[in-house]
């Protein structure tokens, strides 16, 4: 199983690229793409869920042009957009039963994993509640259900946390972990922890370019030594945000607790601290700005 | 003032954003067509208004007249349908949440509706005004164009009743009973009732045409008095008499202007009964999603810390959840689409309640009761408008629930979810219209029964191709009581679906021939946005 992105670029207006030839070799496991709004993550999730055709470049399914012949991986994708709805009027059970009889699954023989997928994402309580009732989570875990009906061999899933509540979120993150295995799953999020806690391999876009492929543990020990903390008065701080990059702030009874990450010690009293994938990511993008400036 | 500044910004906002689509242009073009065919030259074979064996001839006068009486026909329904989504419109953008969280008050807000909708109407009258002149020329009967004759009719009989239209889509969309595709349907019914009672109110329409018909008895006293207007197909060539427009007295003016208060009291009804937005479906579950969203930074080793433990506070749950997530139930494919059309005619009857069952059955059954005559000219008319809200989503519920990308990411649903969709609409017709095949059937009408069979097939296939080209329910709904008015009410040929002079089996296979022409389109138009993405 193995998923190819070769050169693949979108454009939507003249002089407009939304990705800018992104090259991914992918395999089964847990990939987060990772990257401020606009970066580009949705653009290239629609490309590889076929919704949408890139520019240019080809993605690959086990060898196969999904522009060419999406049904070749349709049939065993599951995807959750960013921006979806659902059919108000029905009840999750018969929304599930809707996307099942879309993806071509025996809708009978899938009732039972239906009420499974319920149970698991939490919404066993309400399959009899149509789904116009439903709060934005749980709206959201539907989504999540249905992109897992057909037990896909890839698995799309555009910023699937956004409107979880932080126990939801911890349940999704080891659904996530659990479901990994054979299968490769993309996920985006500007979140970093979410990353941090599942994804195996770390993609970073940004403005429609690929900065970074690694893995975590690659990210953060490229990091060593270049995350700092120190004190400062109140006063100080509008300077050392002009002059350093800030990972993190928190009032401290001396005064302001710095997080800053930087090549070399701020300040002479600075602590070196351990990095997070939080750091990383800033510096990173930090370094793409001052490229691009 | 400040009261008229809001209105005013309210109207100018959803105008502005009605008159931004390109639909608006389509409609316009639209209307500027139908201006066309109000002036038919004298070897047409049709008319739009006649008195008895008699026409006026082509002078401003007539051209006038005879163009507002039509577009205020046309418009009052047409127009209606057209309008009546300024405040759904604010609802399915998500706006009315935050409206609703501002102080506007209520008749305010309605007020720059009902101004945004008389504005959109306005504007196609005024086309439609330029578009008569234009036709006075283009005809050449009489070269002298007079502008308080030609224009006269529009600025005293179209233009004060769309107020009353422009208020009465405020007051539909205000109750919630009317909103939706019932208020639609009790609108057609009133408007069929008026249009066709005009001249008993001495109001409306009849301003011009008692005055044509007073202007020709003078003229010629065998005059019998009938007259029609609409689309009138003619047997025999008319003859033509001068009419030189209405001595507008400033009692007839105030009259019409009089309408102008009544739409005022409509949007004031409107204001006491719309509940606002608090109670909307739209803003229900959404206020906390924003919050997520926001992630606080990290700022030590030992948030990682608590990270972990967190994780590991939850690790019964985890458990659990990984016994789960690793027996799930298996998938088994299926390739059949029987489950699909199945999935599909189930969502489109989840739509309505119980009660639209009742009546569609209790329609059937009336279809099979009544007097034949009964049932073939009302009962049967009823059996398939009351359906319309059903068609009407077919083709454009994807884009309107949002779930397209779901759809669009499944195999094969160019073909399989189209064409489930279609077999799904054409057993609602075939199941709403059932009562009337029997009794065809047991009168052994075979004539009918082949307009009957088309039908089933030519309705699912317009309402699937409206709703896949335009991404819209509204196109159908609109184009379709058109079409009846036309057609089955008004006895246009080759707009009547359910009838005619011609051979039914001519007409029939006509039918079905455009069916499959508008399902070719449709399945293009799907698959070319699939391959565009």
């Amino acid at each position: 199983m193995r998923l190819e992105i070769n050169q693949v670029g979108k454009q939507y207006e003249r002089n407009r690229w939304a990705l800018n030839e992104i090259n991914l070799q992918l395999v089964p496991g847990i990939i987060g793409l990772l990257g401020p709004n606009g970066a580009g993550k949705s653009t290239l999730m629609r490309i590889l869920a076929t919704i949408s055709k890139p520019t240019k470049g080809t993605a690959l399914w086990n060898g196969i042009d999904i522009a060419k012949h999406p049904n070749e991986l349709r049939s065993t994708l599951g995807y959750l957009p960013q921006d979806f709805g659902v059919y108000p009027h029905l009840n999750p059970v018969e929304f599930l039963q809707y996307i099942a009889a879309l993806k071509g699954l025996n809708v009978r023989y899938m009732k039972s994993r239906i009420l499974d997928l319920l149970e698991l994402l939490n919404l066993h309580g309400a399959i009899k509640r149509p789904i116009g009732s439903f709060s934005g989570g749980m709206r959201q875990r539907i989504g999540i259900a249905q992109a897992l009906l057909n037990d896909p061999r890839l698995l799309i899933i555009d910023e699937p946390t956004v409107g979880l509540d932080p126990e939801e979120r911890i349940r999704f993150r080891n659904l996530l972990t659990d479901l990994s295995g054979e299968r490769i799953i993309i996920f985006s999020t500007h979140i970093v922890s979410d990353i941090e806690a599942t994804a195996d391999q770390i993609a970073i876009l940004s403005q429609g370019n690929l900065l970074a492929k690694s893995n975590p543990s690659q990210l953060l020990s490229r990091m060593q030594g270049k995350v700092w903390s120190v004190v400062i008065s109140e006063q100080e701080l509008q300077d050392a945000r002009s002059r350093w990059m800030i990972s993190g702030t928190i009032r401290h009874e001396d005064g302001m607790l710095l997080r800053i990450v930087s090549d070399i010690p701020p300040l002479p009293h600075a602590a070196q601290v351990s990095p997070s994938l939080e750091d990383a990511y800033l510096y990173i993008r930090s370094a793409q700005e001052e490229g691009v400036g | 003032m400040k009261a008229l500044r809001t209105i005013y910004h309210i109207a100018r906002a959803d105008f502005l954003e009605r008159v931004r689509q390109f639909s608006f242009l389509v409609i316009l073009g639209l209307n500027m067509l139908a201006a066309y065919f109000f002036v038919p030259p004298s070897d047409a074979g049709y008319v739009t208004l006649y008195m008895d064996e008699y026409r006026g001839i082509y002078n401003s006068a007539w051209v006038g007249g005879s163009v507002a009486i039509s577009t205020t026909l046309f418009l009052t329904l047409f127009g209606f349908y057209l309008v009546k989504s300024s405040i759904q419109r604010d609802d399915r953008n998500k706006v009315g949440p935050i409206i609703a969280a501002t102080p506007v008050e209520k008749l305010h807000y309605l007020l720059g509706k009902a101004c945004s909708n008389y504005t959109v109407l306005f504007t196609i009258v005024s086309v439609i005004m330029l578009m008569s002149l234009t036709m006075q020329l283009v005809r050449g009967e009489v070269m002298q164009v007079e502008l308080w004759p030609l224009l006269s009719p529009f600025l005293l009989l179209t233009l004060p009743f769309m107020f009353v239209v422009a208020a009465l889509a405020v007051l539909f969309e205000s109750l919630k009973v009317l909103r939706g595709m019932l208020g639609n349907v009790i609108f057609f019914i009133l408007f069929i009732g008026f249009s066709s009672s005009s001249s008993l109110f001495g109001f409306g329409t009849d301003v011009i045409t008692s005055d044509m018909r007073n202007k020709l008895a003078l003229l010629h006293p065998d005059y019998s008095g009938d007259y029609g207007s609409g689309i009138l197909i003619l047997d025999k060539p008319l003859k033509l008499f001068e009419w030189n427009g209405v001595d507008w007295t400033s009692g007839l003016i105030l009259q019409q202007l009089l309408l102008i208060p009544a739409a005022f009291v409509f949007v004031v009804l409107a204001a006491l009964l719309f509940r606002g937005f608090r109670g909307s479906s739209f803003s229900a579950g959404s206020g906390g999603d924003a919050a997520v969203k926001r992630q606080s930074v990290n700022i030590s080793d030992d948030t990682v810390t608590a990270t972990t433990t967190s994780a590991s506070a939850s690790s019964t749950e985890s458990e659990r959840t990984m016994l789960r997530a690793t027996s799930l139930a298996p998938v088994q494919l299926q390739n059949s689409i029987v489950p699909l059309i199945r999935a599909e005619l189930r969502l489109m009857m989840k739509s309505v309640s119980l009660g639209w069952f009742v009546i569609a059955a209790i329609l059937a059954v009336l279809c099979l009761v009544l007097p034949f005559t009964v049932s073939m000219n009302w009962i049967w008319a009823m059996t398939w408008i009351w359906p319309i809200v059903l068609w009407s989503e077919m083709g454009s519920r994807e884009v309107r629930f949002r779930t397209h990308t779901l759809v669009a990411s499944s195999p094969r649903f160019v073909s399989r979810q189209l064409l489930a969709v279609w077999i799904a609409g054409l057993m609602l017709t075939g199941l709403t219209g059932s009562g009337m095949l029997i009794r065809l059937l047991l009168e052994g009408d075979t004539e009918t029964l082949i307009y009957w069979l088309s039908a089933v097939i030519f309705i699912p296939s317009l309402a699937l191709a409206a709703g896949v080209l335009t991404h819209t329910k509204r196109t159908f709904e609109v184009l379709y009581m058109i079409l009846w008015y036309l057609g089955p009410f008004n006895k246009m040929p080759l707009l009547n679906f359910l009838g005619g002079e011609s051979s039914s089996w001519v007409k029939g296979t006509l039918y079905i021939l455009i069916s499959i022409g508008f399902l070719l389109i449709t399945f293009q138009a799907r698959r070319r946005l699939a391959q565009n993405g």
